[in-house]
């Protein structure tokens, strides 16, 4: 603020000192005396100024000036002007009879300027005001009554106009996503509203000039005018000349400033595998071991890891989302005929195939991932801890390593569980576990676990939940099952490999998870999903708001500090109506809960799923699977005749038909009506449009686009692309150079040349490797988890204490635990272990996180030294390669993968290593056996006894804690330790390559090393160096544009 | 009777109708008493406050304390300003209706606050139960762990008894396998969690019972004609039958023969809950709440 006052005084007195300047210099007062100077210099006309002699008098060429810079700080904000127009009225006051006609018109300018400007910000806010929400129909709607509003208040011409509202636009929405309906909707404001009187020539005049003015240095991207006008005229029923032109106008706009950037993504991505197809199809002949690794950076471009993770209730359209992603398949198991029981049972993950890969001779396939033998011991044995003793003999079952207890009395100690436990919670754990026992025992286990790759078809088997699991567990036991429909429970995930053009088009892979908190394995399970993936897409249901359940993700979710990469939709279970009225709800909720979500995105999953299908049918990529899934819906039941699937499949009028009824049904189901009659019988493609528009799938797709732009785009196309490339021709062009060098070098000259190179090498690596000395030591990570226990001890003792109350009350609510005080201390410290856990493992996380950023320690002792010391090695180093031909081609290499360490990904699970002392609450028991409501009670024991306190203590004090968490906090260390390992590795490796290659060409003829050189100088001048400059022209590029 | 403060002695028996927000109780309710009697949701958490229907001779309304059944503080004769005023008061308030249907000749009925949806809620649905005699829970789909389940929990500790009714959800067919399937895992997630002690099947070859209430709801014809119309013309659609009549709609919804054996089971299942048991559980529950309240006091 004082700032812009300074700049505000600065002005008014520099301009008044030009004035008076002004009127001291005689001479050009006479020279100016029947022009208008002031208007002149508002114009800034150089022609007009150069008459007058700007540039031989000083003191006009300074006024004009600082009028110039008065008028940018003017143009500013409203509140400059206010400002400044206060400075010059008060400047009025005092000045001499000269120069008040100077003042005058000043005020005047100023007070039109803030008259115009007044009208621009008053769009300006209008559109910012909603900028922010741009979420509803109806907000949206309220935004263009605003501006047909401004229109409407009309003294400057239409095209003025026209221009102050792109202005505005420009202004507001740069680097905002208006999805396409707001977009239609804002456009349809503007063209009805305002403009029905500009002239068509007049426009057509013009509008390059706006689209050229608001593109900016959006160049390459190309304005979208033309492809609106057809929506115009159906849709709105535009027929006007003029207005269609005009909306073209402002929707080019609306364009140049808004999506620009996801297609400027997809743009550049294409760049640079353009540029790569090029340089692979031309140059299938060069050195062979230079292409390999260009057609990997380009499937690389292709296949980006960013993993996207659906969460959601079960039944919420998780895998009907999932489906939809992999092109409208049956994929993912997904509850058919209305569902409500639930289906996914494992983590299932959907990849874009490229190309024409195949796997075991399978188009597409499934990469089963098994849980291993031990593994599957351990979550048994883990689960059977707390009920680790024999009733007969009193003595311990479990071997003191648990896993190496023998098989055969982890089955008995299942028995004593299941005759103890009451929580359904853990039944449903100890059934999980007694169909893995089973597993374990089979001698078939192994010929599963041979499965490793197999048909899409397949999998399923795998992943699907049995559907009447609760009914027959009811009455019978695990024998009930088969071993195959127990696999489920070994499967660690699964990757399905199809081709999808919807995954093609966003080149991420997709993952869909068990619902939540259908039963703790499920929650278990997508919780680790969630920590993997790159983002979480949490499905928020449409048939009613966001309750309790939800709300417990979502503190995980916050717990974990996973806010950022969550984004929502809402799965359209209603008309807009209705889910306006719960997207309202939630909103407010998920602020509540610290959640504030850009948009929340109205989706809706059947009718894109149904959509997707429609598109798949008709290129015939629909299978079999796909067909039967349809017929049990048509038929309403569970298995149907083969002979109903045959007919789906072979006569594809039929099954359009049946997927045309099913969306017909949904839309009424959703009430929307005015929809179904708007539809032709046929579902032109224009009705397939309308509904694509009606299932908002578009609007998501291209959120997650920008999505990925954000998050990955300069790393895909700069770090993983572009770079890796340069690298590559770099190595090859270097290569290229030592030939034209050797055609010069004798054995001799060659020998001696390696041996100095050897000699430097290892002197410098011997140097360095002293150097980084410090790195080994462990003493940091030591001192940082005492750092850590330190700074979270409040936290993690306030939020444990609070949720250990929580869960003592819900538990001690159930009488059915009143019988046995040890069942009860059983379960209170099992789940109270359980949270502590899970609350320092996200603790340390977010302590890991933000290590370099907050820890002093790791700058100062880690860090930092890290840094100054590999700058000075790259100095050294630079300075030995000019003493040798062979050093120049030995680079320090991957030193910047320093800073790609990811903090957040390495493993940071705490083996489950807790003492929770006098966490017995016996002494409680009469009173809970005594009184209804309890909780006051418990309250005031954990106030009183602190146990939450004593355990963190423990906790604190245990050696094999701490050293477990310095374990996790040193990974970055070791991590760096590595890569310069690794980094002098390699230039050994180098070295001995050119060694060879120098020694066998030293022994070539003369006229063979000419020839060699010669062939080289050509390929470096014609080929690489050339292709070399357009990558990077192309880096150059991208990095300027993301830099914004 | 401090317990009992709904029920004074020699009232009807009080059946609560319960289960998670959104699950179609109010809808249920109507339905049961032929009118438009209590506000049905659109997504959000509607009733917000328990609402009591007694048998009267024309409808009336009243506002009163949860636990004081003598302090009206407000009175008029539709239930829907009712709502308004409500806010004005504590959410603890009870809006009593009367009603004259004969569904309610023998029996009162309570709707409730969902539950799962916000604490202040449940909690409000959880005193509410203290005072009913049997439950009648909604649900939407197979039993969620973390709601469903431990709200049957708690139900049985207070030794409730209770039923399930399945609301099949838009177009689901209660006759259809998909429905059948359904019920059946909710019984066997009943037998699993140990609740069978208290849980009544309305009928024994059909333990959890499948209604669709929006069919209902259109043959019951209760709601504005022009809402109706839409709503008949889309079941039409559904159902592919031309001839439709509000009797035959009202027997595929499952409601008529789930009605009947309504008030079948409404008059004997007093039976075989002795009286004399619930009395006793009362006066310990009482006995101990009278303790508790002391222990605090002091």
């Amino acid at each position: 603020m004082s700032d812009k006052n300074n700049n505000c005084q600065e002005l008014t007195e520099r301009f008044k000192n030009a004035i008076e300047a002004l009127e001291r210099d005689k001479k050009t007062m006479e020279k100016i005396k029947d022009r208008n100077l002031l208007q002149m210099l508002f114009a800034n006309n150089t022609r007009d100024l150069a008459a007058i002699g700007i540039s031989m008098s000083g003191t006009i060429s300074d006024l004009n000036a600082v009028i110039q810079e008065m008028l940018r700080f003017f143009q500013k904000s409203g509140e400059n002007q206010a400002k400044l127009a206060e400075a010059l009225l008060q400047m009025k006051e005092r000045q001499s009879e000269t120069n008040r006609s100077f003042l005058q018109e000043m005020c005047k300018m100023a007070e039109q300027l803030l008259n115009d400007n007044k009208k621009i910000n008053k769009i300006s806010d209008v559109i910012s005001d909603h900028d922010n929400r741009l979420v509803t129909k109806e907000q949206i709607d309220n935004l263009c009554l605003d501006i047909k509003e401004c229109g409407l208040k009309r003294d400057l011409s239409s095209i003025e106009q026209l221009e102050r509202i792109c202005d505005s636009i420009k202004e507001n929405l740069t680097s905002f996503w208006v999805n396409n309906n707001h977009k239609r909707t804002i456009l349809l404001s503007v063209s009805y509203g305002n403009f029905s009187t500009i002239p068509a020539k007049e426009l057509n005049e013009k509008q390059g000039y706006f689209v050229e003015k608001f593109r900016g240095e959006l160049t390459s991207k190309t304005c979208s005018t033309g492809i609106w006008e057809d929506f115009l005229r159906n849709q709105c029923k535009i027929n006007d000349k003029e207005m269609v032109a005009m909306s073209e106008v402002v929707s080019g706009v609306i364009d140049a400033v808004t999506v620009s950037e996801g297609d400027r993504y997809i743009e550049f991505r294409q760049r640079l595998t353009g540029l790569l197809e090029d340089f692979i199809d031309l140059n299938m002949d060069i050195e062979d071991q230079y292409v390999p690794e260009l057609k990997k950076v380009r499937k690389r471009l292709y296949e980006d890891q960013f993993e996207i993770v659906l969460v959601g209730e079960f039944q919420g359209g998780k895998s009907t989302t999932f489906n939809t992603l992999c092109g409208g398949r049956e994929i993912s198991p997904r509850g058919l005929n209305g569902g409500g029981i639930k289906t996914s049972a494992a983590i299932v993950t959907a990849q874009n195939i490229t190309g024409d890969e195949k796997k075991n001779g399978l188009d597409e396939w499934a990469e089963i991932s098994w849980l291993d033998k031990t593994a599957i011991k351990e979550r048994v044995c883990d689960l059977l801890k707390i009920y680790d003793f024999d009733e007969a003999t009193g003595k311990a079952l479990l071997a003191k390593t648990p896993i190496n207890t023998p098989l055969e009395k982890v089955g008995r100690l299942l028995k004593i569980a299941w005759e103890e436990e009451r929580d359904l919670e853990r039944i449903d754990l100890l059934r999980i576990a007694t169909l893995q026992f089973r597993l374990l025992s089979s001698s078939n286990l192994d010929k599963y676990f041979q499965k490793e790759i197999v048909s899409v078809s397949e999998f399923q088997t795998f992943v699907t939940f049995p559907c009447d699991w609760a009914v027959r567990w009811e009455t019978g036991s695990e024998a009930d099952f088969t071993l195959e429909e127990s696999l489920f429970t070994v499967v660690d995930h699964v990757l399905v490999r199809i081709h999808s053009p919807a995954l093609a088009r966003l080149g991420c892979r997709i993952t869909d998870c068990p619902g939540l908190f259908v039963s703790k394995w499920d929650t278990e399970r997508a919780i680790n999903a969630m920590e993997r993936a790159n983002a979480i897409w949490y499905l928020l249901s449409g048939a009613k708001e966001l309750g309790q359940h939800d709300e417990q993700a979502l503190t995980k979710i916050k717990d974990n500090k996973w806010q950022n990469k969550c984004f929502f939709s809402i799965n359209r279970c209603g008309n807009a109506l209705k889910t306006a009225a719960i997207m309202k709800a939630d909103t407010a909720k998920l602020k509540s809960l610290d959640f504030v979500p850009e948009q929340i995105y109205m989706y809706d999953a059947f009718l894109s799923f149904r959509l997707s299908q429609i598109k798949m049918l008709d290129s015939n990529l629909l299978q079999e699977k796909d067909f039967e899934c349809l017929a049990m819906e048509l038929a309403q039941v569970s298995s149907v005749e083969k002979s109903l699937i045959a007919e789906l499949q072979n006569d594809k009028k039929r099954s359009e038909d049946v997927l045309h009824g099913m969306i017909e049904d949904h839309l009424r189901d959703i009430r929307e009506k005015e929809i179904l009659l708007e539809l032709s019988d046929e579902f032109t493609g224009e009705d397939l449009a309308k509904l694509m528009a009606v299932s908002g799938s578009e609007d998501i797709l291209n959120a997650i686009e920008k999505l990925l732009i954000t998050e990955r785009a300069k790393s895909i196309l700069v770090t993983e692309g572009s770079q890796r490339c340069l690298d590559v021709l770099k190595k090859y062009q270097s290569t290229l150079l030592l030939n034209e060098a050797n055609a010069e070098k004798n054995l001799q000259l060659a020998r001696k040349e390696v041996a100095e190179a050897e000699e430097t090498l290892n002197k410098f690596i011997k140097e360095y490797k002293e150097e980084f000395k410090f790195l080994e030591s462990d003493s940091v990570d030591k001192s940082l988890t005492d750092d850590f226990l330190e700074s979270n001890e409040r936290d993690v003792l306030q939020e444990l204490n609070e949720r250990s109350i929580k869960i003592c009350q819900k538990l001690w609510h159930d009488t059915s635990y009143w019988k046995g005080a040890r069942t009860v201390d059983r379960l209170t410290e099992e789940k109270i272990k359980e949270e502590f856990l899970s609350l320092i493992n996200a603790k340390l996380k977010i302590f890991n996180s933000e290590l370099k950023i907050n820890s002093v320690r790791f700058k100062n002792d880690l860090w930092h030294p890290l840094l100054s010391k590999v700058e000075k090695m790259k100095k050294r180093w630079t300075e030995l390669q000019a003493t040798n031909e062979i050093l120049e081609n030995l680079d320090l290499t991957n030193l910047d993968r320093f800073d790609d360490f990811k903090f957040d990904s390495f493993n940071q699970t705490l083996d489950k290593k807790i003492d929770t002392p006098s966490f017995t609450m016996a002494p409680l028991m009469w009173i809970f056996s005594w009184f209804k409501n309890a909780n006051k009670r418990i309250e005031e024991f954990f106030r009183e006894k602190d146990p939450i306190g004593t355990a963190y203590l423990k906790f604190k004090g245990d050696t094999e804690n701490k050293q477990q968490i310095a374990k996790n906090l040193g990974a970055p260390r070791l991590h760096y330790m590595k890569i310069l390992e690794e980094c002098f590795a390699n230039m050994h490796k180098t070295l001995d390559q050119y060694k060879n290659s120098k020694i066998i060409a030293a022994n070539l003829s003369d006229q063979e090393r000419k020839e060699i050189a010669r062939q080289s100088k050509r390929d470096r001048e014609n080929i690489i160096e050339p292709y070399t400059k357009n990558i990077e022209d192309f880096q150059t590029e991208v990095n300027r544009f993301y830099a914004k | 009777m401090q317990n009992n403060k709904l029920k004074p002695k020699g009232d009807k028996p009080l059946l609560a109708l319960a289960g998670q927000y959104q699950n179609g109780k109010s809808t249920f309710l109507n339905c049961l008493l032929g009118g438009y009697y209590a506000v049905e949701g659109n997504g959000t958490v509607t009733t917000k406050y328990c609402a009591k229907y007694r048998f009267g001779d024309c409808r009336m309304t009243r506002i009163m304390k949860l636990r004081d059944e003598n302090s009206v503080v407000w009175e008029a004769e539709t239930s829907f300003s009712a709502e308004g005023t409500l806010k004005e008061y504590d959410k603890d308030s009870l809006l009593e209706v009367s009603v004259y249907s004969p569904m309610l000749e023998h029996i009162d009925l309570l709707d409730t606050p969902g539950y799962g949806a916000n604490k202040q809620d449940n909690t409000l649905a959880d005193m509410a139960l203290d005072t009913a005699d049997f439950v009648l829970l909604i649900v939407a789909k197979t039993l969620n762990m973390e709601t469903d389940i431990p709200f049957l929990k708690n139900l049985t500790a207070k030794n409730r008894h209770f039923s399930i009714v399945l609301n099949c959800n838009g177009k689901m067919n209660p006759a259809s396998e998909q429905a059948q399937k359904i019920c059946e895992t909710i019984a066997a997630q009943i037998v699993n969690a140990k609740l069978d002690r208290n849980y009544v099947p309305l009928s024994m070859d059909m333990p959890v019972y499948p209604v669709n209430l929006l069919w209902a709801q259109c043959a019951l014809g209760y709601l504005p004609e022009a809402e109706n119309l839409d709503k008949w013309d889309d079941v039409r659609h559904y159902l592919r039958v031309k001839d439709l009549t509000p009797l035959s709609l009202l027997n595929s919804s499952n409601f008529l023969p789930m009605r009947n054996m309504m008030k079948d089971f409404v008059s004997s299942f007093f039976y075989f809950t002795p009286a004399g048991e619930l009395d006793l559980v009362k006066s310990v529950t009482d006995n101990w709440t009278n303790e508790l309240k002391n222990i605090l006091e002091e």
